[in-house]
């Protein structure tokens, strides 16, 4: 899979601060690639650096084989929302689409039919200040769209979405994606990148921690077993059991929690049966994107 | 540059910037007017600052555009607010970065967005002007001014003179408005600040120090509307205006180009 957006190096300091710090990445076309970072983690910045409006100090990146130095070159077919939807308070949504599309020079149907994509339609006359923040937050998707792009750039786009909305979101990020639109999208909202990121850059204090599949990420930790007895008394013998053939485990409540791959899970039910415990409970769980993360940033939940 | 000039012109249009700045251009207009002619033989003056202009005076080939003229300081000044506003907006409201993704050649935004907002000086200039001219021909009859000279070619031609003079004068103001809305990116600071310099401490610095007037730039401007007055030439006050701007414009330029966009 060819590269849309490819970073070398990538720096951006602010006096002694370092808000980006030689990042390097490439995300591929036509997929849904998340950027995860906790808040200050240079996220934004770097987007900005993409996107020509803020000078990188050092490094370089490409956007559709175009250096990062001539937004010219490549903005006409990138769409982005950067740090939240701005538009003009005192304008009307399609108001506001419009001296886009004027800017842009796209046609004034463009704005109709993302209105309609983006539901906000039945609303479009009204003024932008009236709007709720999930509607503002459609509004700066379909801005994005405008232009019919082929790499879709969104800052934490679905911040102040309740879960209809945040619902929405990710099945039209999907059915973009699907017709060969590649996204990069940045999120503080794991759960949600795990449900639609086909890959993930993962960064922390300006650097990048993880790049790759997000099923990779996931896969390169241990997955685990929870068990749970009839008895809660014999959650500390099945513990034993799991020690003793090599996999340490936790009570945390009624559960036992036990760092194994799925094919003891087996093997610790037979030996549990043999010494008399019935377990009322024997399931695999993989660790979330959010355990991971926090696992890879060395933070805590 | 024609697509940045029909965009802002989507935002210069909305009813209450729009039809809001008219109304306001148009109504002070005929209001400081209709003074020169209601105030006509009052003991305090009926001109600016208490000035005493007599019925003759009024009565000359410029005595038709003395209105509009006296109001161009005042046009200036809104000129100044508008431009600075709807420069430093953007920064404010966040809207810089979409226009600039969209326009990514910031050169080519800029001057874009300045003619465009020229020429909407441009129309509060000429609605000046007709609510005015307009309400000086209907109340010169009511308070016996001789408009024979009026309806002369001199006065035509002083009419184009006029017009152009107080329009270069409105985007002078307009341009220190956009230059200082960019560098201070506040709509609030750089209306304020600018105000504050050009009506209030330009007014005592000229009235404290002797001859200092033809060095501030607020008083250059609004002598090119005034075309000249006694001590400085309309020459001098046209080139020392451009130095100004040329200044201004300059810091304001290569700041709105090189500078990070971070809001």
């Amino acid at each position: 899979m060819s590269a849309v957006i490819s970073a070398d190096n990538l720096t951006k300091r602010y006096g002694d601060l370092v808000a980006v710090d030689h990042v390097t990445f490439d995300i591929p076309a036509g997929a849904i690639t998340g950027f995860v970072g906790p808040n200050g983690a240079g996220k934004t910045t770097t987007i900005r650096m993409l996107l020509g409006l803020v000078r990188p100090s050092a490094g370089s990146a490409r956007i559709l084989e175009h250096p990062i130095s001539e937004p010219e070159t490549y903005l006409p077919f990138v769409g982005a929302m950067i740090e939240g939807p701005a538009f003009y308070p005192a304008l009307s949504g399609r108001e506001n689409l419009r001296v886009l599309a004027r800017l842009g020079n796209f046609p004034y149907e463009r704005v109709e039919e993302l209105l309609e994509l983006v539901g906000l339609a039945d609303r479009a006359t009204s003024k932008f200040k009236t709007y709720s923040l999930g509607m503002k937050q459609r509004l700066g998707i379909a801005a994005a769209l405008l232009p019919q792009p082929k790499v879709l750039i969104l800052d934490e786009p679905v911040n102040g979405l309740d879960p209809a909305g945040i619902h929405e979101v990710r099945n039209l990020l999907r059915s973009l994606a699907d017709s060969g639109i590649s996204i990069f999208v940045s999120s503080h909202i794991l759960s949600e990148l795990e449900v639609i990121a086909d890959h993930l850059v993962v960064v922390d204090h300006g650097k990048v921690l993880f790049q790759g599949a997000t099923k990779d990420l996931l896969a390169a930790h241990k997955p685990r077993l929870a068990v749970r007895g009839s008895n809660a008394s014999d959650l500390k013998s099945v513990q034993e059991l799991a020690f003793a053939a090599g996999f340490p485990g936790e009570i945390i409540g009624d559960q036992l929690v036990i760092m194994a791959p799925e094919s003891f899970a087996g093997e610790l039910n037979k030996a549990a049966f043999e010494k008399g415990i019935v377990l009322t409970l024997l399931q695999v769980t993989r660790p979330t994107l959010e355990e991971s993360f926090f696992e890879i940033t060395g933070g805590e939940k | 540059m024609i697509r940045v000039f029909r965009s802002e012109w989507r935002k210069l249009r909305r009813p209450t910037l729009f039809a809001g700045t008219l109304g306001i251009v148009f109504g002070l207009s005929v209001l400081i007017t209709s003074l020169l002619f209601i105030l006509l033989d009052g003991e305090g003056g009926n001109g600016p600052r208490g000035r005493i202009i007599t019925r003759d005076t009024l009565a000359l080939p410029s005595g038709l555009y003395l209105g509009f003229t006296n109001f161009a300081g005042l046009l200036g000044t809104i000129a100044l607010s508008v431009f600075a506003a709807q420069t430093a907006l953007e920064y404010t409201n966040g809207t810089l970065r979409n226009l600039l993704v969209r326009q990514p050649k910031r050169l080519v935004l800029l001057a874009g967005k300045y003619l465009a907002m020229c020429s909407f000086a441009l129309l509060t200039v000429l609605v000046s002007a007709i609510g005015s001219i307009g309400i000086s021909l209907a109340l010169a009859g009511t308070k016996n001014v001789n408009t024979d000279a009026w309806f002369t070619s001199e006065s035509f031609e002083l009419f184009y003179s006029n017009l152009g003079n107080v329009y270069l004068s409105a985007i002078a103001y307009g341009t220190v408005g956009m230059a200082v809305g960019i560098i201070l990116r506040s709509p609030i600071s750089s209306i304020a600040i600018s105000l504050a310099w050009i009506l209030i401490l330009e007014g005592i610095l000229s009235f404290t120090v002797d001859g200092l007037d033809k060095w501030l730039p607020g008083q250059l401007m609004s002598l090119i509307a005034e075309s000249s007055n006694s001590d400085i030439s309309y020459t001098y006050a046209l080139v020392g205006t451009a130095i100004y701007l040329t200044i201004f414009g300059g810091i304001a330029t290569a700041l709105f180009v090189k500078r990070d966009v971070s809001n």
